[in-house]
């Protein structure tokens, strides 16, 4: 007989499947590259769970040009939902033709899915799945069984918001 | 030990159906009995204690008073040891160190004193080391305008442990000499479960001819395992009575044969508050424009304010309850208990770390499992209403320092069962399987 429910299990095998175990986000990205194009700046922030001791930095590559993030990552030490939360952001924003392209669109993805998590809201779930073509954040929703554990689902979308906030009010350009 | 009906003892106790409760080293959960005892003092006797004009007052005064004198039988100490009621085993801590501390380190230099010597353990909890630390930083701030007179330089030294987690009493005896003013003991670490061994320190004392002030944190060893202060001579108990089946809000500080000025330490111990009760008289000095304070030389002396005087009766309650089913009997069961849970970990999750020792017997298990981090075996438990805990549980010296950030915890109780166990391990060998 099963002890652990099967929301519970399901959610953890996809996340778990997935992404825990796809080492190719996890890595830093290192600043000296800003000296060597202008356009390219690497900005990075630190996000951390003081509750849980989850402390996990996100990094991206900025081409200011095309107002686009060209590469994002993810490195530090958490549990496996902050961790596969990181994952599936930067896959996500790394991957084409799924309407995440400009900084605009990068964050109005992330407010999306913040809005939904926190509502947990069945439609607007839906609405953003046909966007975005959602699989994998979908699974996040899962910590609404767990509600101790959707600061770690949110913590690097939250991370990756300021530190687009801070992008904004450094360039005073709308993104 | 065969006359009691481990069964039974669930049925006095409020436990949620389908629910196992192994975070007992966190708060217990609490007896029956004190919800109707709880009502009928709130109905029939409700009054605050010290108006000796109100015959529900002097009830009040009673519960107070005789609730101190049970707790000097249980923990056997004599007569003109006091007993202080406090809000939690923090602020009882907080007393006693800030007390200390503040009575050596701000006194005049003689020839003995200009070096405060701490001595404590990695093992211990922050509501023990904590105090300490921040009464150096505080006093260390105002060493510039300290008088030179008055300066002394302050060490504090923790024994460090060895590598199956034990305390290392060679260590331990290293760094105790006959310099030593203040010793911190945890009795019993709420990490890894283990139990000082008084006798081991007391014979590193004796050894090392030092005498310090012993001021020690029995919050997770009172009510499972016996502690018997005639025995051993110890300046300072503190502990909480919501560890032990009271309700929250009420801590215990236990001064040997003491009052304002211990006998024992000659230790001029002020209180953290000062209000009413405490006070006996106020006079208006009008000459030099001053007002002299009287306080009283009991207990009351630290208890300034109204008791917790609900909270003190579940007190009462727990420990005539512990006493009836013997502290014995209670340490026996729980290490049997506890020997059953952790030989079922090690055989049958694989690559489990366990941090507790197979001889401690002591309630609490702690563990590791490799490359699942504690907080996602906490809430998969928790979703399927299994109470362990999990992270650095206010022990940042040893889990910070030796095991890795974050530990997973499991503490029992007397109204937890073999069966419950068995739930527990099968529930953590199936998260073990959808992380693998």
């Amino acid at each position: 007989m099963n002890i652990i429910n099967d929301d519970i299990r399901r959610m953890y095998n996809d996340i778990l499947t997935s992404n825990l175990k796809d080492k190719s986000n996890h890595y830093i990205i290192e600043k000296k590259e800003n000296t060597i194009d202008d356009n390219i700046v690497v900005y990075s922030k630190k996000g951390i769970n003081v509750n849980c001791g989850d402390e996990i930095t996100i990094y991206i590559k900025v081409d200011k040009k095309e107002n686009k993030i060209i590469d994002i990552s993810y490195f530090g030490i958490g549990c496996a939902i902050s961790k596969a939360a990181s994952n599936i952001i930067c896959k996500n924003i790394k991957k084409e033709d799924n309407n995440i392209d400009t900084l605009k669109e990068v964050r109005e993805y992330i407010n999306n899915f913040l809005a939904t998590i926190k509502e947990n809201d069945k439609i607007k779930e839906d609405e953003l799945v046909n966007k975005y073509n959602f699989k994998e954040e979908t699974a996040l929703f899962g910590s609404k069984y767990l509600p101790s554990r959707i600061k770690c689902a949110t913590l690097s979308w939250h991370t990756l918001n300021e530190l687009l906030d801070e992008i904004n009010n450094e360039t005073l350009e709308e993104i | 030990m065969n006359n009691i009906d481990y069964n039974k003892i669930k049925n006095d106790f409020i436990l949620k159906k389908d629910e196992i409760y192994l975070d007992n080293a966190a708060t217990t959960k609490r007896l029956k009995q004190n919800i109707s005892l709880l009502e009928n003092y709130q109905l029939n006797n409700l009054a605050n204690i010290n108006n000796k004009n109100i015959k529900n007052s002097i009830t009040s005064s009673n519960i107070v008073e005789n609730t101190r004198t049970l707790i000097k039988e249980f923990l056997n100490a004599n007569k003109e040891d006091s007993i202080i009621f406090t809000k939690s085993a923090t602020e009882s801590l907080n007393i006693a160190i800030s007390g200390i501390l503040n009575s050596l380190l701000y006194t005049k230099n003689t020839n003995s004193n200009k070096e405060i010597n701490i001595v404590s353990t990695v093992l211990d909890h922050s509501s023990l080391i904590v105090p300490v630390i921040n009464s150096i930083n505080e006093y260390n701030s105002k060493k510039g305008i300290i008088k030179k007179e008055y300066t002394k330089n302050i060490n504090l030294k923790l024994a460090n442990i060895n590598d199956n987690y034990t305390l290392d009493y060679s260590n331990l005896e290293e760094i105790i000499d006959e310099k030593t003013n203040v010793l911190l003991l945890t009795l019993k670490s709420n990490v890894t479960g283990e139990i000082i061994k008084l006798d081991k320190v007391f014979d590193i004392l004796s050894k090392k001819k030092s005498k310090p002030i012993i001021v020690a944190d029995a919050s997770q060893l009172i009510g499972q395992n016996k502690l018997d202060l005639n025995k051993y001579n110890m300046d300072f108990v503190c502990f909480s009575g919501h560890k032990i089946f009271s309700n929250f809000g009420v801590g215990v500080l236990y001064i040997k044969n003491s009052n304002k000025t211990t006998k024992n330490t000659n230790i001029s111990l002020k209180p953290l508050l000062y209000g009413g009760r405490m006070t006996q008289d106020i006079k208006v000095d009008k000459t030099n424009n001053n007002y002299i304070t009287t306080f009283s030389n009991d207990e009351s002396y630290y208890e300034a304010g109204t008791m917790n005087i609900e909270s003190i009766l579940t007190l009462n309650t727990a420990i005539n309850y512990i006493n009836e089913i013997g502290i014995d009997n209670i340490q026996n069961y729980i290490s049997n208990l506890t020997n059953y849970l952790y030989n079922k970990l090690k055989s049958e999750i694989q690559d489990i770390i366990i941090y507790s020792n197979i001889d401690y017997g002591s309630a609490i298990v702690s563990f590791n499992i490799p490359n699942i981090h504690p907080h996602d075996i906490t809430s998969i438990l928790e979703s399927n209403n299994i109470y362990i805990r999990s992270g650095r549980i206010c022990a940042y010296n040893l889990v910070n320092e030796k095991m890795n950030f974050s530990v997973n915890r499991v503490s029992l109780s007397i109204y937890n069962t073999k069966e419950e166990i068995n739930i527990f391990v099968n529930a953590l060998k199936e998260i073990v399987r959808i992380f693998n």
